[in-house]
């Protein structure tokens, strides 16, 4: 019981030194993306894991515990593997590079997922829980953040499908692609990205 | 973006699978051999053989991509597997070590079945059906695998749970999962109450895609 709790602080530490690790990776994987939708979710996320950062010192607190980091590993490995991709990125073509990215967040959504899964299954073991339910409540944002990654990347694999056919599909209304624009897009490319926005644009009303 | 670019984004994506899945055939034993309860070891030796399965159908799906099979240094499987030496290293061997042994083996799971879906989607992208179900075997194995070390879990905590009984938890359910992505953009700067929907259960946290 004792051990338990023991292990759920340990488990708190280590994500707070992974969150507190992503605060200072988030703002770099954002401007390494080109696509304005994909910039704007590194931001929104970025915001996300500030709170996140914020309710696993709550969460320490409610255990009567320090809000003391706990170096994790993994996600120096994970980060290390996104600072490689965003390099790696800069002599891709747009949209592969944004792909890379989504495929390096998604690795670190998922690791988040699995280690929240657990702690939250350990706070509600030891009958902790108002702690679970903060461990809940970010768990599911990390679960949204990975479904948000792969509807982003739905459609830019669908463009590259696309290119590749050489299809000239008319995806009515153009949005404005605004600060991608600086990319180093070229013309053709430029052209099916602001065919992608205005399907995103569509989409989004859709949602709405 | 054509279909070169795409094709040399898969090969990054299978050559970072496959040299995470030769670490992991590597350190696999060594877990087993730390586990106490021999549910956790008989899981964990399962998973070895199907990790060597693994990397054998990476090696078929560089054969479909006609390239030789060559791994990338896969830094975050490092990562993963060093937390893992850290726990057999710091810990006692007993029910608690186990318990950290699991989460630290779903870590990897979820690092996989990640990767997996980015490889499977470019795949499918390029119609390489042979490939996609390839990676989606291994998938599904990954998620299997996920599953089992959540129910060994439970039934170590069952086995804890005999010396000291403690409440169970009913209504915090609400905010298991949240799948619209809408959901996310309502961060707040202080934690708030839940406002998320009734979700399903708690194995569908690697239901993706």
């Amino acid at each position: 019981m004792t051990q338990l709790k023991e292990l759920l602080v340990e488990q708190l530490q280590n994500l707070l030194h992974a969150e507190t690790q992503l605060t200072g990776s988030l703002p770099k994987m954002g401007d390494a993306a080109r696509h304005p939708k994909l910039r704007e979710a590194f931001e929104k996320h970025l915001a996300q894991t500030e709170v996140h950062v914020e309710r696993l010192r709550q969460a320490l607190e409610l255990l009567g515990e320090k809000a003391q980091p706990k170096v994790c590993k993994s996600m120096l490995g994970l980060v290390e593997e996104g600072v490689e991709t965003i390099s790696e990125g800069r002599g891709k073509q747009p949209l592969a590079a944004d792909l890379a990215l989504i495929a390096a967040a998604q690795r670190v959504e998922h690791y988040e997922i699995s280690a929240y899964g657990t702690a939250k299954c350990l706070a509600r073991q030891i009958g902790e829980i108002m702690c679970a339910r903060l461990l809940s409540q970010t768990l599911g944002e990390e679960q949204s953040t990975d479904f948000l990654m792969s509807a982003i990347s739905d459609p830019i694999l669908q463009q590259a499908a696309l290119d590749d056919m050489g299809a000239d599909v008319d995806l009515e209304g153009v949005g404005d692609f605004g600060r991608a624009g600086r990319s180093r897009a070229q013309s053709v490319s430029k052209n099916r990205e602001e065919q992608l926005t205005a399907a995103w644009a569509r989409r989004d009303t859709h949602h709405e | 973006m054509n279909k070169e670019t795409l094709q040399e984004l898969l090969t990054e994506q299978i050559r970072d699978l496959y040299n995470a899945e030769q670490q992991l055939v590597r350190a696999l034993p060594k877990i087993a051999k730390a586990a106490e309860s021999a549910e956790l070891a008989d899981a964990v030796t399962s998973h070895l053989e199907e990790t060597k399965k693994h990397v054998e159908r990476l090696t078929q799906v560089f054969g479909i991509l006609g390239i030789p099979a060559k791994g990338k240094k896969c830094k975050a499987m490092e990562g993963l597997l060093a937390e893992g030496d850290e726990v057999i290293s710091e810990e006692d061997a007993g029910e608690l070590r186990d318990v950290a042994l699991i989460a630290a083996c779903q870590r990897v799971e979820h690092y996989e079945i990640s990767a997996y879906g980015s490889a499977k989607a470019i795949a499918s992208r390029l119609d390489l059906e042979d490939a996609v179900e390839l990676l989606q075997q291994t998938e599904n194995e990954e998620s299997q695998a996920d599953h089992t070390l959540t129910e060994v879990a439970g039934s170590i905590y069952d086995a804890t749970d005999e010396d000291d009984s403690e409440p169970e938890e009913e209504n915090d359910e609400g905010s298991e999962d949240n799948d619209e992505p809408a959901e996310l953009v309502k961060a707040k700067r202080a934690p708030t109450k839940s406002a998320s929907s009734p979700s399903r259960s708690k194995k569908s946290k690697s239901e993706r895609r």
